[in-house]
Order: structure tokens, then C-alpha cells, then sequence
């Protein structure tokens, strides 16, 4: 065999090979192409008889799902229930009282019975101490009296002890005593300043007061020394009522009227038995009428202004049968301003008397003044000055005197406080005077002056 | 239209019209000492009541003078509401001048607000002045806690209820939306739905309430729910700070706030200089930051400690209608703790 031969032989071989693994391609194609078309009609065919399960078994966990939720949602909602039921049972704890009610067995049994003290009424004393300097040695004006209140010594003015309380549903009851200095020329003993029973709420807006008391004339002459604007009276007053305030035995009423001539009107009527031994006859026969027609106004939310008009008529000597007049007519504007009170305050009070007096001789007409500016600087300070004008009511011969004051208060608190005050008076008929005081004014208990 | 129509026709408008102003004058005449009790009754009354008030908003409670004009507001009352303690010692006097059996002491007229309350402060063994102008009875300045605020209104309203006894559904009514209203503000919705307003107040007294709002429910802590005053109050719960007077023991109790100095050496008395040094001291000690102050006191003295120490001195209204733009009980709380805040987040600032 040549070359040729068997290279063509060669070729021949290769091609069969060829042919057959083509041959073999083909039909491992075509069998593969079979069993994938029946796998996938099978599976179609398959799954068409299956969906209707699965919708079911879809339903199924559907609604176990549902179930487990709701279960799951109980389960939390017992769990809250039960925690908020801890909680609370907590705040019992945390609230509860803690106090022990349990009655120990060791415990002494103790009574009310004879612990009354609540009832006792309300007790205040007050304390008037000054020390002054005259430059005149004048015995008028040194010795207390009711020329003055003395001059050039030490001087405790007054201890006043006040007792006030309810009576009953319908009064209220009221004392004042004065007791003076040991060191007092007048022998040792209390007075009374004050002593009344007040009926309240009377028909016709009427509060009633019987016993001693002082009477509303004007409005400076009610108030008690210690609570005075300055150490002491303007002279307007004291040379119609002495050093003290003008009251007596008696009845009087304060009626609280229907707004008629301002935003508030009150009439304060009394008579008593006995004046005060200047101005009026001080025997118990004498029946003294005063009366007060008082204005007040609101003129802002800080300020008021009140204007008051008064009388008093009674017998100077009433074994003589001659008969004292007197008219009064009294302004106040005070200035509070609301959020500043603790620190800013100014008052400016005038009053103006007109005495009539008959006498064996000529009849006596006179007119006396006083006017006063005070006024609060700071939290514990005051300032003020006051003016006096008098012409002496009881001298048949036109005799005068005036004087002016400066003074400047400090209060250490509410209970205590300290006064200086410089006072010149000129006089007609003596010697003028320079006078200075020093005043210290104490409280204990719960009584406060109860002005506005 | 006949003569005898117009006649009846007047008849009617007349017959209205005294049915109107039959009406109109059937309102209960309410007077308080406070503006703070007559924002509450006025709550409580609606347009059933006419409230007026003695002392002015931004007038210091322990002196209001007892003027004729305040006595005839009161002649014309039918209810009088006070504090009851010895704060208004003023009211006794004006009282006695009203002319007024139904508001005397005991009157079917007369409330006390205190009554019931738990009262902070009450002096212990023997009480005398050299503790200053001491409360007897303990610190009268209930009105500062919104907690009081619950019983005051119960006073309230047993009060309307006896004067006016046909409107008691009425005022019992707002009463309870007026009780909700002070839980809901002190201590937001979630809470109060949660726990109830009563029982939080109770624990608040009991000073409980935070260790409560400490624990967990649902997996949170209960602080997380808490809203109102007391969310806006957190950043300044515990804080140390000064004040000048005894005004804010039951809104620091409310609070949190811890006082540990006064401007006034001893309640009703005066800072001296020696007292203002001893305050700078304690301030600068505890490193304190506000100053309350009611704003009817002097600025002076505090302006004075906080330009030494750097303290924020916040001078704050004590009542309703201290200044114009507070009318009620809940902006002026709402004033207070926002005024709080607003300090404190300055001073912050200005420390930083």
C-alpha cells in the first residue's frame, strides 16, 4: 500500500467517525429535547390539578396567621393588664399614707377638757418709751400734762395692754389699758382707754358700740398715742383735748350708707356721759353729741382721697350752763402704689377745727390746724413733716402758737420701731421751744393698728 | 296694628324684660381675697357668678389696706373666699365693717381655701418673733401649687353649692373639667389616662412620683409618657436656687426645686448688708444659678447679689393679674416655669 492509499483510507475512516458522532449528537439531542418537552407538560399538567390546593393551603395559613396574631395581641394585652395592675398596686404603695393609726398600748390617755386656752382672747401689749430735749425749762412744758407730754427726761408714755375677741356670733369686745410709768407723778394705776362691746351687722348697715371708747371726731383724734404719724398731738388738738384723745362713756354707732355724695359714705354718731375736761365739762351729767359724715373716694387703683366733716356740742361748764362747739372738717390722700408698697407710701392728712365757746364773758371763737406730709423712703424708712397752727381755744385774749415738726421713722421690722423728731413751736403768750425726740415704739402679740 | 295690640305687645317687652334683668341680677356676688382664688371660682361659676378681689395682682398679700371702698364690695357679697390662714389678717377688720352676716367667720357665705389642704412650714415648740414674721398656722402661700389648686376649687364649690344650691349639678360639673384641667396641664394626657390625676398628685405630696415614673411599662419608662408642666419642669428639677420670700414653698414642692437661702434674713424682714454678703457666699458655695423673686419686692438688693455672684434673679409675678397679660392660674404657671427655662438657658449660654 502506498502513501496515498492510506491516507486516503485514513480519511475515509475518520469521516464514518465523524459521521457517526454526529449521528450520536443528534440523537442524544432530539431524546433530550423529548424528555424536556414531557417533563415541562408534565409539570404544566401537574400544576393545574395542584393550584386549587395551594389556594386552600393558602387560606389556611392565612388564617392561622390571624389566629396566632390575635393570640399574640391577648397575650400583650394580659401582659399590659397585669403590669398596669402592678403599677397601680405600686402607686397604693407610693401614695399610701404613711402615717400609723395603730393605737400604741403604752399610750396615757389624754383630755381636752381643761385645754380652753384656745378661747382666751387675743392679747397685745405695746410699748411707748421717749426721751426728750427742751430748750425750754418752762414747768408747762417739762411736766406731762395736757400741756405737753414732758420735756427733758425719759419717759415711758404708756404700756398699753389691749384684750380683744369675739363674744359670740354678734359682738365683738374691745379693752385697752393704759398703764402708766412708775415713774409717773399720778399714783400707780391702770386706765382704761378703751372698753366696748361692738354689736355688728345692726339693721340700716349699723355697727353699734357701747362702753368707753374714743369718739370720731375728725380722724386723728381716734388713734392711740403710740400709733401717731409723730411723737406727739399736733397743738390743734391738744389745745382743744389735752395731750390724750377726746372720748368718754357712751354709745356710739357707725353707719355704712348708700353711696351718695362719694364711692363710700359712713355717719359716725355718738353721745357719751362726760367730756374731756378741756374743751368739755367732764361731769357725767354732761351728754357730749359728736358726729362724722365721712367721704372716701377712690380716685385711682393706688390713691384715695376722703374728706370728713364733724361736730361735737356738749357743756364746757355745765353747772354754768355754757356749751362748747366744735366743727371739724379733715382731707387724706394717701398714695399706695400697689406693687410698690413695701417700699413707696405717701399720705398727706389736714385738718382744720373751729371751737365756739361760750363763756361768762365773751364768747370764744377760735380756729386751729394741723397738716402733715408722710412719707415711706424705703423698706424700713419714713419721712415727715407736719405744720400746727392754733389759736388757744379756753383764752379769752387772742394768744396763738404754731410749731413744725420734721421726723424720720425707722422700722427695724414690724414690731419695733425708732423715731427721731425736731420740733419748733413759737407761741404767742411764752417762751418759743426747740424740742427733740427720740421714740421707740415695741408690740408684742398680734395686735396691729388697723388704719388704711 | 289696634290700640289693644300695642298695649299687649308692651306688656310683653316689659314682662321680657323684667324676666331679663330678673336674670341678669340672679348671679351670685362672689368676692376673694386673691385674684388667683377668683380666676379658680370664676372657673367653677361660669357666667352663674360675678367675682371681684380685694388685694391686687401684683400687691403684696400680707398688706392690703382695709379701705371703706373694699368693706362696701363686700357688703354686696354673697360668698367671700380666703385663704383662711393668717396671711389676710387685713380681712378680719374688713369683715367687721362689711355689714354682711352672710360672709362673717362661720357664715354660710364664708370660705376658707386652706381647708383640707396640706399646709408645709408649720412652726414647731414655741413660736415667737425671733423667727420674723411667722406664719402660725404654717407657710399661707397655698395658691403657688397647682395641686392645692384641686382642693382650693373643692372649697369653692361646696361654697357655691350652699349659696346657690340649684346650680350644684352646674358647678360641680366645671369643677371636674376644671380638676382635669390641672392634671392634664401638670402632668400631660398619657399619664393621667394611664394612672389618674388623683393618685399622681398623691404620690407628687408624697414626693413618690418620680420613683414611680422610673419604672418600666410596655418596655418603656413611664417618665417617657410624662408631659404638661412637669416635661416643661424637668430641666430644672433639683436645682438649688435662692429666693427672696416664702412665697414658692408649694411650687418648689410641686417642682422639684430645692430653696436653701432667702434674701430676707427672716420672713417679713429686710436684707441688711451683713445678710446680702451671707448670701453671696452661699451662692458661690453651691455654684446656684436663679433667684426667685415676686416682683413686688425691691430689685435693688437681688440685682445687687446677682451682679456679685452671676446668679439669674428673676423677678416673677406672685398673682393673676400681676401683670396685664396674665388672667388665669394656668398662664401664670405656664409663665413661671417658661420664665424658668428661659434663665436658666441664658445663663447656660452665658456660661458657655
Amino acid at each position: 500500500m502506498n502513501v496515498v492509499t492510506v491516507i486516503h483510507h485514513t480519511h475515509i475512516e475518520l469521516k464514518d467517525r465523524m459521521m457517526k458522532v454526529f449521528h450520536c449528537a443528534v440523537f442524544i439531542c432530539l431524546l433530550a429535547l423529548f424528555f424536556f418537552t414531557t417533563d415541562v407538560t408534565a409539570q404544566q399538567r401537574k400544576r393545574g390539578e395542584n393550584s386549587g390546593g395551594i389556594n386552600r393551603l393558602e387560606d389556611r395559613i392565612r388564617k392561622l396567621e390571624e389566629k396566632i396574631e390575635k393570640l399574640e395581641k391577648t397575650r400583650i394585652s394580659e401582659e399590659s393588664d397585669s403590669e398596669l395592675e402592678m403599677l397601680l398596686k405600686e402607686v397604693e404603695t407610693l401614695s399610701a399614707d404613711k402615717d400609723d393609726n395603730k393605737i400604741a398600748a403604752s399610750t396615757v390617755f389624754k383630755g381636752e377638757e381643761r385645754q380652753q386656752q384656745q378661747l382666751n382672747p387675743e392679747i397685745s401689749m405695746t410699748g411707748d418709751f421717749f426721751g426728750s430735749y427742751s430748750s425750754s425749762s418752762d414747768g408747762r412744758i417739762e411736766s406731762a400734762g395736757d400741756f405737753t407730754d414732758g420735756r427733758n427726761q425719759m419717759y415711758l408714755r404708756e404700756a398699753e395692754l389691749s384684750v380683744m375677741a369675739p363674744l359670740d356670733p354678734f359682738t365683738r369686745g374691745k379693752f385697752f389699758f393704759g398703764i402708766p410709768s412708775s415713774a409717773s407723778t399720778a399714783p400707780l394705776s391702770t386706765i382704761i382707754e378703751e372698753a366696748y362691746l361692738e354689736w355688728l351687722n345692726l339693721p340700716g348697715s349699723l355697727n353699734l358700740k357701747v362702753g368707753e371708747f374714743n369718739t370720731q371726731f375728725g380722724d386723728l383724734n381716734r388713734w392711740h398715742d403710740h400709733s401717731l404719724p409723730q411723737v406727739d398731738r399736733p397743738r390743734a388738738l391738744v389745745n382743744l383735748f389735752g395731750t390724750g384723745n377726746f372720748g368718754g362713756i357712751g354709745v356710739a354707732g357707725n353707719f355704712l350708707l348708700p353711696s351718695m355724695t362719694a364711692h363710700v359714705n359712713e355717719l359716725d354718731v355718738s353721745v357719751t356721759s362726760g367730756g374731756d375736761g378741756v374743751s368739755f365739762d367732764d361731769s357725767y351729767r354732761n351728754l357730749v353729741g359728736v358726729a362724722r359724715y365721712k367721704n372716701y373716694f377712690d380716685i385711682s387703683r393706688n390713691t384715695y382721697f376722703e374728706l370728713g366733716t364733724s361736730l361735737a356740742h356738749g357743756y364746757n361748764d355745765e353747772a354754768a350752763g355754757h356749751k362748747t362747739t366744735l366743727g371739724g372738717l379733715d382731707m387724706t390722700v394717701k398714695w399706695v402704689p400697689a406693687g410698690r408698697s413695701h417700699y413707696r407710701t405717701t399720705e398727706i392728712k389736714t385738718e382744720v377745727f373751729f371751737s365756739h365757746r361760750e363763756t361768762a364773758g365773751k364768747d370764744i371763737d377760735r380756729f386751729s390746724m394741723y397738716s402733715f406730709i408722710h412719707n415711706k423712703m424705703g423698706a424700713r424708712l419714713w419721712g415727715g413733716l407736719r405744720y400746727s397752727y392754733s389759736e388757744l381755744p379756753l383764752l379769752p385774749t387772742e394768744e396763738y402758737e404754731w410749731d413744725i415738726s420734721p421726723s424720720l421713722d425707722f422700722w427695724q421690722s414690724e414690731f419695733v420701731m425708732l423715731r427721731l423728731q425736731y420740733s419748733y413751736t413759737e407761741r404767742s403768750y411764752m417762751e418759743n421751744d426747740h424740742s427733740v425726740f427720740i421714740q421707740s415704739v415695741w408690740s408684742m402679740g398680734p395686735h396691729k393698728h388697723a388704719a388704711y | 296694628m289696634t290700640a289693644k295690640n300695642v298695649i299687649t305687645t308692651a306688656m310683653l317687652l316689659i314682662f321680657l324684660s323684667a324676666v331679663s334683668i330678673g336674670t341678669a341680677t340672679a348671679k351670685i356676688n362672689v368676692v376673694t381675697t386673691f385674684s388667683d382664688f377668683a380666676s379658680i371660682t370664676t372657673e367653677i361659676g361660669g357666667d352663674k357668678v360675678n367675682v371681684e378681689f380685694l388685694s391686687q395682682g401684683d400687691q403684696d398679700p400680707h398688706f392690703v389696706a382695709p379701705k371703706p371702698s373694699l368693706a362696701l364690695k363686700m357688703k354686696k357679697a354673697d360668698m367671700f373666699v380666703l385663704t383662711g390662714m393668717d396671711l389676710e389678717i387685713w380681712a378680719s377688720t374688713l369683715i367687721d365693717k362689711a355689714r354682711n352676716k352672710k360672709i362673717m367667720d362661720g357664715g354660710i357665705g364664708y370660705v376658707t381655701v386652706y381647708t383640707g389642704l396640706e399646709i408645709l412650714e408649720k412652726p414647731k415648740g414655741a413660736i415667737s418673733r425671733t423667727g420674723g414674721d411667722v406664719h402660725v398656722s404654717g407657710n399661707p402661700h397655698i395658691h403657688t401649687s397647682p395641686t392645692n389648686w384641686k382642693r382650693i376649687s373643692e372649697n369653692i364649690l361646696i361654697g357655691l353649692i350652699k349659696v346657690d344650691p340649684k346650680n350644684e349639678g352646674f358647678y360641680r360639673t366645671r369643677q371636674s373639667v376644671f380638676v382635669d384641667k390641672v392634671d392634664r396641664s401638670m402632668y400631660g394626657n398619657d399619664l393621667v389616662d394611664l394612672i389618674g390625676g388623683d393618685k399622681l398628685s398623691e404620690m407628687l405630696c408624697a414626693g413618690t412620683l418620680y420613683t414611680f415614673l422610673d419604672k418600666e411599662y410596655q418596655g418603656k419608662k413611664l417618665i417617657s409618657r410624662l408631659g404638661g408642666w412637669h416635661k416643661k419642669a424637668l430641666p430644672f428639677r433639683d436645682k438649688k436656687i435662692m429666693a427672696y420670700h416664702k412665697n414658692w414653698t408649694y411650687f418648689c414642692r410641686d417642682f422639684g426645686l430645692n430653696i436653701i437661702g432667702f434674701i430676707e434674713p427672716k420672713p417679713g424682714i429686710p436684707p441688711t448688708p451683713k445678710h446680702v454678703q451671707t448670701c453671696v457666699d452661699l451662692i458661690k458655695d453651691n455654684d446656684i444659678d436663679l433667684m426667685l423673686v415676686a416682683n413686688y419686692f425691691e430689685k435693688r438688693k437681688p440685682s445687687t447679689i446677682a451682679q456679685k455672684t452671676g446668679i439669674h434673679a428673676l423677678f416673677l409675678p406672685l398673682s393673676v393679674h400681676a401683670v396685664p397679660a396674665i388672667t388665669n392660674n394656668f398662664e401664670l404657671v405656664d409663665s413661671w416655669i417658661d420664665s424658668i427655662n428661659t434663665a436658666l438657658k441664658s445663663k447656660a449660654i452665658i456660661s458657655q
